[in-house]
């Protein structure tokens, strides 16, 4: 009886990992402005992790990131604690992303992503080659970055998140809301894929 | 295990992820399945080369918290409270009130014809049930529109006037219409009936004013002077508004501030052309375009963009020039027949 009544005055702890984040938010939540800045330094970088390669430009970049931030602000007042605050932001990201990048596609008479027209190609002002990359890596590296590119949106956006940003498959299924079988799926889709744009890898590298 | 299922679990057993109970089924599957070994072994050679590339992120912007926190003072962005937070309940009183207030006479229009409609019911029923017509006869006949037997019909439908004020149509519109009629049915007979239980707005402002429903989508650059016409004038300045795509002024001007922030954006610069493109702005949509190509002179869809901006605003000899750009490049079909056959029309004229 008194465990009983003690497990409704103190809960036990959930076993969802503690989230870092916890402190700054309930601050954001009570209308600290200020902390939300620190939350945009501590995850700018992942954010432009999984933005930066989905869009072409650098503008482009800054500009979707930007709008996450600001998203991801205006809707903190309903974030529940049932995840982490990463996997929340995340997802803002990720939506974000998908719905500027069809909308694009959908109201221009400019196909953005298009591999044919080469608007699929990077172009980025800062990425040139390391020092250490031999021309035949850069190359291949080159090779398959287009090849990433000229993906579906949805697949692209699965092999960025788990090959390049390091995310389980498990995150990138709370991250997208959906089944790890769903992330398995496009995966393997997507491998398929890239292995018929990079015919050299019929012959191995 | 069969094939499909098998090839479900080729990304976590390539990556030593797939859990204990699933590998013992799955490998042996692959061992007895050529096909599907193969496809596993291209799978971890893709994979591995996936690993192996360098996809390097951009740096985040220095002044990114800044920018982030400056667009938040700008805007009149608020934390949004949780939807069972402490105001919820006075905003949903306040939104049950406008609701109320909104639909009160739809909603006795439809209390009525659904009691004309029972009323109809019972009659009919007495009909088939009772063959003493005396009875049937003692019953008259409703209309429909007004709830009220056909003998007595007065003008005009009270439910027209009271909806009119609802849904921003001038009241005096109505009152014009109504002078000069003398009866419902006249009312009726010239203009487009309303719908028996109108759930729109829009659906009240065409069946008061008919051809209404063309002023409201949104105009062509070309048709937009036509479209002024055929809005009445007695529709409120909210729809002519409407109509006339001024509410798009709000987006033109954020995109043209957010360009002077990100002034290489090409996301920004293709959505601030169509803002142009659908506000009829034709010269400022060729300055856009024309900024696209010199950002990309390879890209034969910006030439596209621009040669159509440019037949826009009146510029023939530069939409010729960048239609035969776009051909030059390469344009994907069906733009390439469409641009081919644009610049045959110029080069003719």
């Amino acid at each position: 009886m008194i465990s009983f009544l003690l497990n409704i005055v103190d809960p036990p702890a959930k076993k969802v990992e503690k989230d870092a984040d916890l402190d700054l938010v309930l601050r954001v939540q009570a209308g600290e402005l200020s902390a939300f800045g620190e939350l945009i330094d501590r995850h700018q970088r992942p954010v432009y992790g999984i933005v930066s390669r989905m869009v072409t430009s650098r503008d482009d970049a800054d500009d979707l990131v930007q709008d996450v931030f600001v998203s991801a602000y205006k809707a903190i007042g309903s974030f529940r604690r049932d995840a982490k605050f990463s996997t929340w932001l995340h997802t803002i990201a990720v939506n974000t992303t998908l719905k500027r990048l069809k909308m694009m596609k959908r109201r221009s008479t400019v196909s953005i992503d298009d591999p044919d027209t080469g608007l699929a190609e990077i172009i980025r002002a800062d990425d040139g080659p390391s020092p250490a990359e031999s021309l035949q890596n850069r190359e291949q590296n080159e090779a398959v970055r287009r090849a990433i590119d000229s993906l579906p949106d949805k697949q692209r956006m699965v092999v960025i998140m788990h090959y390049f940003e390091q995310h389980s498959c498990e995150e990138i299924a709370e991250i997208l809301k959906c089944s790890v079988g769903t992330v398995w799926s496009r995966l393997h889709y997507a491998c398929k894929k890239l292995r018929g744009e990079l015919g050299w890898l019929e012959q191995g590298f | 295990m069969k094939c499909n299922k098998c090839q479900k679990y080729f990304i976590p057993y390539v990556e030593g992820t797939l859990p204990e109970r699933l590998q013992k089924p799955v490998e042996k599957h692959l061992s007895a399945c050529k096909s599907c070994a193969e496809e596993l072994a291209q799978l971890r050679q893709t994979v591995d080369v996936l690993r192996q590339t360098e996809y390097t992120a951009m740096e985040p912007a220095f002044d990114l918290r800044s920018r982030v926190m400056a667009q938040i003072a700008r805007e009149p962005v608020r934390v949004r409270k949780s939807w069972w937070g402490a105001y919820s309940a006075a905003a949903a009183a306040l939104l049950l009130f406008a609701v109320v207030i909104v639909s009160v006479e739809p909603v006795f229009y439809r209390v009525r014809q659904s009691s004309q409609h029972e009323y109809s019911a019972k009659r009919t029923a007495m009909k088939s049930v009772s063959p003493d017509t005396q009875a049937l006869s003692k019953m008259p006949e409703m209309d429909e529109r007004t709830g009220k037997p056909t003998s007595v019909v007065k003008s005009p439908a009270p439910e027209i006037k009271a909806s009119a004020k609802g849904y921003g149509i001038k009241p005096e519109g109505t009152k014009e219409i109504a002078k000069a009629r003398k009866s419902s049915d006249e009312f009726y007979a010239d203009i487009t009936p309303p719908p028996a239980a109108p759930e729109h707005p829009h659906d009240m402002a065409q069946a008061a004013y008919g051809g209404g429903q063309q002023a409201l989508q949104a105009p062509s650059p070309m048709a937009q002077a036509e479209r002024v016409e055929s809005v009445p004038k007695n529709i409120s300045v909210e729809f002519e508004d409407r109509a006339l795509g001024k509410a798009d002024n709000s987006k033109v001007l954020e995109l043209e501030r957010k360009l002077r922030e990100f002034p290489n954006s090409r996301t920004v610069l293709m959505e601030l052309l169509n803002a142009y493109r659908d506000a009829g702005r034709s010269e400022d949509e060729y300055a856009i375009a024309e900024r696209l190509t010199k950002l990309d002179a390879d890209n034969p869809q910006y030439w596209f963009a621009r040669a159509q901006a440019a037949e826009r605003a009146g510029k023939t000899l530069l939409a010729a020039e960048a239609y035969r750009q776009a051909i030059q490049l390469k344009i994907p079909e069906p733009d390439l027949g469409l641009a081919e056959s644009r610049l045959e029309v110029l080069e003719k004229n």
